[in-house]
């Protein structure tokens, strides 16, 4: 099953320190039981200790299998002042990864009823600002088998004359589990899917005065049965993407929180936004409002990376 | 002295293994911590597929097999680095059919309730609560919060995810004998 070549892999200097302290310190160990505890004490702690150990061995390895591939970071950011980038490669779980690498482009998008869909395509339409057509990734194929950990990098080679402002892109990381073959049965039909999993990392792309802003050309909200349904139209400004997030609190007559919700938002040109405001028990009637913020905080993304802009506050009576 | 020896020897080999293992992991979280500090606020997602989607073996004659998710023959993926994240989007790329000797298919059905979702508590069980599960087809993307089942929960409380996919397949009744194969991908977009 693994045709691919494996290419060179580093492990981390703590890692390698990390390992060679574990078996200096278990044969430490083992030596000085034998050489300070009687006989029969030390026979019987071996035995108890042989039992326990073998119990903790199999929690140990099988505590690993579900996890298999991690790309870290979850953003790339790049400038044309230092226009490459690194990705790294993690197979945390316990069977060999076959990894392949390519480039799109997409974006979040949504509906009329705030449904939303991310279409990641090879070449993105015309008239988008996408870096995908100058990006570079190396290697574009390997095999990690587990533990190790892979460095990629992320290269753009951007025309002189391209106009300042921030270009997008995605990094596609496909892996595939080592799965067992599918068995060959004579005389049958024999049906089977392996499973395949893309991350999309985003590229962004910064050339020259890059920012941002947001305008809201309309927000409603709406009771619906037990819960109130708010919605938000999200209008980015400037020349780069609004990453940020959305904040809505649902205000009882008195001025209380009675319910809350919270999601991040990635507005690339338009989006409209729908929430349901729960409280996990009947409204009492009243007039209630919805009181929002819309900023660009994002501690999951590298801190350097998404541009800032200053937050949107704003309210809204409950229909 | 022998016999103590031997005694030990097992325990000692044990030990040595279970001390290594805990060293691998925080190998991984050091080297998260020496990338930058962005890593470290940035908890990644790691995903992988854990059980194939298998149709197994049909007699000829049958045109209809179906697998339900979260079945024992459906298929199931994985995601980690879930916890204080407060949504996630998932979506599936499905074949139209599966490929089998000489460029024969099989076609494939995925309209209906055929994937679903759960969160895996720290005991590694599924929260009967949290499972979901909705048509692929007229929901491509399935964007996920932790509100959905439990209000006033900003963020995930678990780190991990089960997904579950199932389908149907339509065999011809003369179909050609042999092993089918397709693949079934999942797609994890930050955004």
């Amino acid at each position: 099953m693994l045709t691919l070549p494996q290419l060179p892999t580093e492990k981390p200097l703590a890692e390698r320190v990390a390992s060679i302290l574990a078996r200096v310190l278990g044969a430490a160990l083992a030596a000085a039981a034998l050489m300070t505890l009687p006989a029969t004490v030390a026979r019987a702690i071996a035995r108890a200790l042989g039992t326990a150990m073998s119990a903790l061995l199999v929690l140990a390895l099988s505590a690993g299998v579900a996890r298999a591939v991690t790309v870290s970071p979850t953003a790339v950011y790049i400038s044309s002042r230092n226009p490459s980038a690194l990705l790294t490669l993690i197979n945390t779980g316990t069977r060999p990864e076959e990894i392949e690498l390519s480039l799109g482009f997409g974006y979040p998008v949504s509906d009329s009823t705030g449904q939303l869909r991310v279409d990641i395509v090879e070449t993105a339409p015309s008239g988008e600002p996408s870096v995908a057509p100058y990006l570079r990734v190396f290697p574009r194929r390997l095999v990690l088998q587990p533990g190790q950990r892979q460095v990629v990098r992320v290269m753009v080679a951007m025309p002189a004359g391209a106009a300042d402002g921030e270009y997008w892109g995605r990094v596609l990381v496909k892996s595939r589990g080592g799965e067992p073959p599918v068995e060959q049965t004579q005389g049958n039909v024999r049906m089977q899917l392996s499973l395949e999993t893309t991350f999309a990392t985003a590229v962004f792309f910064h050339k020259g005065e890059v920012k941002t802003g947001i305008a809201i050309p309309s927000v409603a909200a709406q009771r619906a049965g037990d819960s109130v349904q708010f919605t938000i139209d999200l209008k980015r400004e400037g020349n780069s993407a609004y990453l940020g997030r959305v904040r809505a609190e649902l205000l009882a007559p008195n001025g209380s929180v009675v319910a809350e919700v919270e999601d991040v938002v990635a507005v690339y040109r338009a989006l409209r936004r729908r929430f349901v405001l729960r409280t996990g028990a009947p409204l009492p009637p009243g007039k209630y409002t919805v009181r929002y913020v819309v900023d660009t905080e994002r501690p999951d993304l590298p801190p350097q990376g998404p541009t800032k802009a200053a937050a949107v506050t704003g309210s809204v009576g409950v229909d | 002295m022998r016999r103590l020896v031997s005694a030990l020897r097992r325990p000692t080999a044990i030990l040595a293994l279970l001390l290594a293992a805990p060293a691998a992991s925080a190998g991984a979280q050091i080297t998260a911590g020496i990338m930058s500090v962005a890593d470290i606020l940035a908890a990644p997602l790691t995903g992988t597929g854990t059980r194939a989607l298998s149709f197994g073996v049909i007699v000829p004659g049958t045109t209809t097999v179906t697998v339900l998710p979260a079945s024992a023959a459906g298929g199931e993926f994985r995601i980690t680095g879930v916890k204080n994240r407060k949504s996630v989007d998932i979506s599936f790329t499905l074949p139209a059919a599966l490929t089998g000797p000489g460029g024969a298919t099989i076609p494939l059905s995925f309209n209906g309730n055929f994937v679903g979702l759960c969160e895996i508590d720290t005991s590694g069980t599924c929260v009967a609560a949290s499972y979901t599960s909705w048509n692929p087809v007229t929901t491509p993307s399935f964007h996920d919060q932790p509100t959905r089942y439990k209000p006033g929960r900003p963020r995930y409380t678990f780190d991990e995810y089960q997904l579950y996919v199932g389908g149907t397949a339509l065999p011809a009744a003369n179909q050609r004998q042999g092993t089918y194969t397709g693949s079934i991908g999942i797609l994890l977009a930050i955004n």
